[in-house]
Parts: C-alpha cells; sequence; structure tokens
C-alpha cells in the first residue's frame, strides 16, 4: 500500500479506536447488521445509542466509513415513521443533517459527533413537535420525486417558472420528457440541441401555479386529485386541464409549479387516459356510449378528470435561460439574455470571447469569419483538430447550439464587409459589435462605418500585442473619441503597453503564413479582460469610449525580452511589477483624419 | 527575525529593492526602521521560551498570544482541551437534550455547516 495511503487508513483506525473509547457505553454494530439495514452505503463502523424525546426513548446510529474522520460520520434514526413523514430523513432512516458544502475539524472526532448527535437530537424533537413541516415545502425537489412510479420519465423544464398557470408545450421521448413555454420554443431549442432533422411531434400540457409547494401528504395519486387540487388552490388552470382532456390524449402532462423560499418549485406529473387500469382494476373505457368522435369534449374532460387513474410523478430539472445563467438569481441575466452581440472575428482571442459570451448568457450571438481552422490554430482555439477546414464561425456556432441550446446563434463565413453589403440589419440590429481581427484595414473600415451612425450601437475592438504580454479592449461609444483617434495613419496604437528589441512576428516556411507565438494561457487574460468590458456595455456600465489594457507580470515580459513602454509606465494605474489592468479614458483626437475630434 | 534584527542592529539604512542607488529609509537613524528593530527584539525575548526543551504546548500558544497581542493562539488549546475532555468523559449512555446543551456550551463546532469559503 502507498505510504499516503497507509498514513490515512493509520488516522482513520486511531480515530475509530478514540470513538470506539468513547462509545464505551454503547451497543456496537457488527458488520452483519451494518450490511443488512445500509444495503446502499460503506459504512465500516456503527454505535447504536438510546436518545430520550420526552418521555419517549428513540435508538440513533452512528455510522462512519473509512473515509473518516475526513468524511463526517452519518447519523441514523432507527425504526423511522414512514417514509416522507418526516423532513430530512432518508428512506433507510439516515438523517440529513449536512449539506456538501459543510467543513469540519477532522482532528477533533468527538467534536465531530456531538455536534452531529446535536444536531439529530434537535431534528427529531422538531420533527415530533411537528414544527419543521415548512421543510418539506422548502426543499421541495428532494421530496417529490421520491416512489416516483416505474414508469417514471424524468422532465425537463425550458419554461420560465412564474405564474399564472397557462398552457405550455411538450415533447415526450423514451427517456425524457421536454416542457418548454410554446413549440417555437420547444423546436429551437431541440433543433440546436439534437441539430437532426427528424420531425418532433409535440403535445400541449398544463402548467398549474400553485400558490405554495404541496407537503408530501398533499401530493396528488390520481387524475381526480390532479384536478381537485387545481379546483382548490389554482383555478386558473381548470380551463387549461378540461381542454387538454378534451382532445382524447393519450395522456395529460402537468407541470405543477409554486415560489418556494430558495426559488420556483417544480413537479411533474403524468396522467394517463383512464381507459387503462386504475388500481389494478379495468376501468370503463372513457367512450363508453358514443360512437368514436361523436363524444362531447366537456364530458369526455369530465370523464378523465373524475377517473382514478394512478398519476406518474416526475422530477423536473430545470434548463431555463435563467436557471443556466445564474440558477435563477443573476440579476444581470434579464439585460443578457435580451441582448444580441456581433462578433466580429474568431480566432484565437474572438473564438473564447464568443464562448465566455455565451457561457455569460448572452441571448443572441452572431458571429462572423471567412477562415478555415487548420491545425496550427488547435493549440489557441476553443474548437479542437475535429473542426480542421471547417470554417471557425460556423464550427463555433455549432457547437454553441448543443451546448447553449437554449439562446440563439448565427455565423455568416464571410467577411464582416459581405455580410455588412447584403445584410446590414444584422448589425444595425446589434446590441453591441466586438471586432477581434487584429486587421487595421478591416477595423478602420468598421470604424468609418460606425461614425456613419454616429457611433450607435458600440463597437468593442480586442486585441493583443507581441507574446501576449498584452491586451487592449477598446469601446468606442456615442461619447468620445473614434478608433482611429488613438492610432496613427498606418494602424499603430498609440499607447502600446510594451516594447520589443526585435521583429516578434514569427512565419511558417510559406508566403504570407506569419503569426505571432503565444499561447492560450497567457492570452487568457486579454480574453477577460475583453469579455468583461462586453459585459459592462451590454449592462451599461460604461457610458463613453474607454481603453482598457491588461500588462502581464513582469518576469513574463522579461523571459520574451520585452520592456515596458514609457507611455504605459506614464499611467496611474501601470506598476513596473507588471499583473495589472490600466484604464482610461479613450481621448478624441481634434486632428483626427477619421472624425476631426468628438462628434 | 533575528536576521533581521541583527542586520538593523548593524544599520538602519535599507536599500530600495529594485532602483538601485535609492533608500526606504529616511537617513542614518529612520525612526520607522528603529522601532521594527526594538519591536523585534521584545518579539524575539517573548518567543525565547519556543527553544527551551520543555517548553509546554500552552507556553508556546501564549508566547505567540503575546506577540501578535491577540488571544486566538491560545483559544486553539482550549479546542484542543474542550475535545480531551470530551473524550475523557466517554458518552454517558443516554443521548438527552441537556447533554445536546451542554455539548454546545463546551467549544466550538467542528461542523461548520456554512463551509469554508472555497469554492471550485
Amino acid at each position: 500500500m502507498p505510504e499516503e495511503a497507509s498514513a490515512l487508513l493509520r488516522i482513520h483506525e486511531e480515530a475509530l479506536s478514540k470513538l470506539n473509547a468513547w462509545f464505551s457505553k454503547a451497543q456496537r454494530l457488527s458488520s452483519v447488521e451494518l450490511e443488512s439495514l445500509y444495503r446502499r452505503h460503506d459504512f465500516d463502523a456503527g454505535w447504536r445509542i438510546p436518545a430520550k424525546f420526552g418521555s419517549e426513548t428513540k435508538r440513533l446510529d452512528v455510522l462512519t466509513t473509512v473515509r473518516f474522520p475526513f468524511t463526517l460520520p452519518r447519523i441514523a434514526l432507527v425504526d423511522p415513521p414512514a417514509f416522507l413523514t418526516w423532513p430530512h430523513v432518508e428512506r433507510d432512516g439516515l438523517l440529513c443533517l449536512v449539506s456538501d458544502t459543510s467543513t469540519a475539524n477532522h482532528r477533533a472526532f468527538i467534536t465531530q459527533v456531538t455536534d452531529l448527535l446535536g444536531d439529530a437530537h434537535n431534528l427529531i424533537a422538531a420533527s415530533i413537535a411537528g414544527t419543521n413541516q415548512a421543510d418539506f415545502r422548502h426543499e421541495f425537489h428532494s421530496y417529490w420525486s421520491n416512489e416516483a412510479g416505474a414508469e417514471h420519465i424524468p422532465f425537463l423544464s425550458l419554461i420560465s417558472p412564474q405564474r399564472p398557470s397557462r398552457k405550455i408545450s411538450a415533447w415526450r421521448g423514451k427517456f425524457r420528457c421536454i416542457l418548454a413555454e410554446s413549440d417555437e420554443a420547444l423546436l429551437g431549442w431541440m433543433e440546436n440541441a439534437y441539430t437532426t432533422e427528424k420531425q418532433h411531434e409535440f403535445d400541449p400540457a398544463a402548467l398549474i401555479w400553485l400558490p405554495e409547494p404541496l407537503l408530501p401528504r398533499e401530493y396528488p395519486k390520481t387524475a381526480r386529485e390532479v384536478f381537485s387540487l387545481a379546483r382548490e388552490r389554482a383555478p386558473d388552470g381548470l380551463e387549461i386541464l378540461q381542454d387538454l382532456a378534451a382532445r382524447d390524449p393519450k395522456r395529460v402532462i402537468v407541470m405543477l409549479a409554486a415560489p418556494g423560499e430558495h426559488g420556483p418549485c417544480l413537479g411533474g406529473v403524468t396522467v394517463p387516459a383512464p381507459e387503462l387500469y386504475s388500481n389494478g382494476k379495468r376501468v370503463p373505457p372513457i367512450h363508453k356510449g358514443f360512437r368514436p368522435g361523436h363524444m362531447p369534449e366537456s364530458l369526455l374532460a369530465n370523464r378523465y378528470w373524475n377517473s382514478g387513474t394512478g398519476i406518474t410523478r416526475a422530477a423536473v430539472s430545470r434548463a431555463d435561460s435563467a436557471w443556466i445563467h445564474g440558477r435563477g438569481k443573476d440579476s444581470r441575466h434579464e439585460q443578457l439574455s435580451t441582448a444580441t452581440v456581433v462578433v466580429v472575428g474568431s480566432g484565437s482571442l474572438g473564438g473564447p470571447v464568443g464562448v465566455q459570451l455565451a457561457m455569460a448568457g448572452v441571448g443572441k450571438l452572431f458571429v462572423i469569419d471567412p477562415d478555415k481552422m487548420r491545425h496550427s490554430n488547435v493549440g489557441r482555439h476553443p474548437l479542437g483538430a475535429k473542426h480542421v477546414d471547417e470554417h471557425k464561425a460556423e464550427a463555433l456556432v455549432l457547437e454553441l447550439r448543443k451546448n447553449y441550446p437554449h439562446s440563439q446563434f448565427e455565423f455568416r463565413n464571410k467577411s464582416w464587409q459581405n455580410v455588412l453589403a447584403t445584410e446590414p440589419g444584422v448589425f444595425e440590429g446589434a446590441s453591441l459589435v466586438i471586432s477581434m481581427t487584429g486587421d487595421w484595414g478591416a477595423e478602420d473600415a468598421l470604424n468609418t462605418w460606425h461614425l456613419g451612425r454616429k457611433k450607435t450601437p458600440s463597437v468593442l475592438y480586442g486585441w493583443t500585442e507581441p507574446h501576449a504580454c498584452a491586451g487592449h479592449a477598446v469601446a468606442i461609444s456615442a461619447n468620445g473619441g473614434c478608433l482611429a483617434c488613438g492610432f496613427s495613419d498606418v494602424g499603430k496604437p498609440l499607447l502600446p503597453v510594451t516594447n520589443w528589441p526585435a521583429a516578434t512576428l514569427e512565419q511558417e516556411p510559406a508566403c504570407g503564413t506569419m503569426y505571432q507565438p503565444y499561447g492560450p494561457v497567457e492570452l487568457g487574460y486579454s480574453v477577460n479582460l475583453v469579455s468583461e468590458l462586453a459585459l459592462d456595455l451590454l449592462l451599461g456600465n460604461e457610458a463613453a469610449s474607454v481603453h482598457r489594457m491588461w500588462a502581464c507580470r513582469l518576469p513574463v515580459l522579461k523571459a520574451n525580452n520585452g520592456s515596458w513602454t514609457e507611455e504605459w509606465l506614464a499611467l496611474p494605474d501601470s506598476r513596473n511589477e507588471g499583473g495589472c489592468v490600466g484604464v482610461r479614458v479613450w481621448p478624441a483626437n481634434p486632428e483626427c483624419p477619421s472624425c476631426g475630434g468628438p462628434l | 527575525m533575528r536576521a533581521i534584527r541583527d542586520r538593523l542592529k548593524l544599520s538602519l539604512v535599507v536599500n530600495h529593492p529594485v532602483t538601485p542607488n535609492e533608500t526606504i529609509t529616511d537617513g542614518s537613524d529612520d525612526p520607522k526602521a528603529r522601532f521594527l528593530r526594538d519591536k523585534l527584539n521584545d518579539a524575539i525575548a517573548w518567543l525565547e521560551v519556543l527553544f527551551k526543551a520543555d517548553c509546554t504546548r500552552e507556553q508556546a500558544l501564549a508566547a505567540w498570544d503575546t506577540v501578535f497581542n491577540t488571544d486566538y493562539f491560545s483559544d486553539r488549546l482550549e479546542d484542543d482541551e474542550a475535545e480531551e475532555t470530551k473524550s475523557e468523559s466517554g458518552f454517558p449512555g443516554i443521548l438527552t437534550s441537556g447533554l445536546v446543551k451542554n455539548w454546545s456550551g463546551e467549544a466550538p463546532r467542528a461542523v461548520v455547516k456554512e463551509g469554508g469559503g472555497r469554492y471550485a
């Protein structure tokens, strides 16, 4: 056994030995008892103790695994009440006392146990008194899907979980049921996620909005109970349920939703048509007494929802945009999800910036780049070798669609000038344009177009300096200088951060194949610099033209034989050690050949 | 600490770590450098106990308390003692609300539900 592993075992045995001595008045559980009582777990030691609650005495098991004391012991209630009677009690009696984020002093073996026994005692006392029933509501998701039927198919929700009750759209596959606000939203998501040409059939479903999450004893078990629940607590959902049943479906899919203490709570329900079986008995066919297609819809609905047909509960996972980008609690989401960003250039800087913006929750990205992936790009581009010879813009967008199917992604494998000529609306309708081409010709032209539009929307330019030792993000907005104000006539930035004693461009053994040698790690700082400014612009945190610069750490600069420029060192944010961000107003140049100074 | 104190005993002038021919002290009797030297003298004297063969954990923690003008280190001793006390007394045979109350008053919790503030 490796020495490290034996050290862990030694500590475990020492802890176990101390715990065993401490529990000298308790009953030690045998390995047979541990195996038979807690089959799903790998406990290696356990002690049974009595615990007093008023006049009542209960029994608790203290259980450890071989990972103790680095993993906390578990406490179990022996002979627990029926499952879902008390909160935080699992089916086998184990108590949920701490979350995954908890931490502990691993040297205080005994105090770990006394802390947990104290928590267990308090939990059981509260459960006996009935004062913690609300926990069932607060942690609804943990309880709802327990005891789901054999036909249980988990639900995936793309809806925005808020009132009122309404009709939604569902697709039911073999392994999951997906719910969205409309057929169109569902189709868009599925086309992004699966990129197949397959035709999907959608069914209408119901979202029933309840005033609060249900307690386990209130969980509906039959079609009749689902309808009663809506009648008593969500009258606005009754008409929807009746309408769905009147279509004579094979099943009705319902999502119960309610506002909870920690956010919206969702529970899935599948109500099969009552002509099958109910409680083991065959029930009369729903159409009894009528020829096919001649049954009044109201009667059909009535029979559907009055039946004792058993329903299936299902766990619901959220995959809507608000949940994915901040678990429903990121105040930036609303603004970002409605933004459209045009990304010009999806190379080593534009590619990862596009990915970051998609991850941050930007609602629509439009990626423009005529270039194709080469093997030489693979080392510093989010697209890997499998995309070599594909267009960067198209390959990136297809990946993003699969990874973030709730957002919208478009691409054009053309130059931005071509797109502007044929589809000017792409630029005019954007919330922000980001140019990361590092090409003065393209960006001088973009600046000229931008000036013609009185510098709206904002355009963000991003680039790196040699060896990615410095990065720049310049936002040009209606107030302040234009891009050309900060450049020489031939496209040299007037405020570089680094100086280089010799040419830094390298060349492949071919004509015109120049490249700048840097890797993805040093580039990462510039990627973040551009992405952060993009978010600030979208969120309205920057009103005027602004320039942010990243300077690498001094040892990195020196290792590449570079030095800081005097202009950079003159800025108040700069420091010789590097590893810092400088910010300044992007100055308007009264002699700018493009704008002649501020507009 | 000793090396810094000894260096300051030799001279209170400290050169700039980056810029040649500049100092970060003011003259040959810089009051801040003198203050640092005196404080180091005090701390080294207080920590002498650490080098004694029979230095106890309690004495060591108390010495560090003196240096940093805190009781942080001695508090660690109380944690250990509480654990030791619990360990020696053993589980009394039955869990009661009174016992839980006693335990909670004895020492800081070993289990911290809100976690350590590190995320990955």
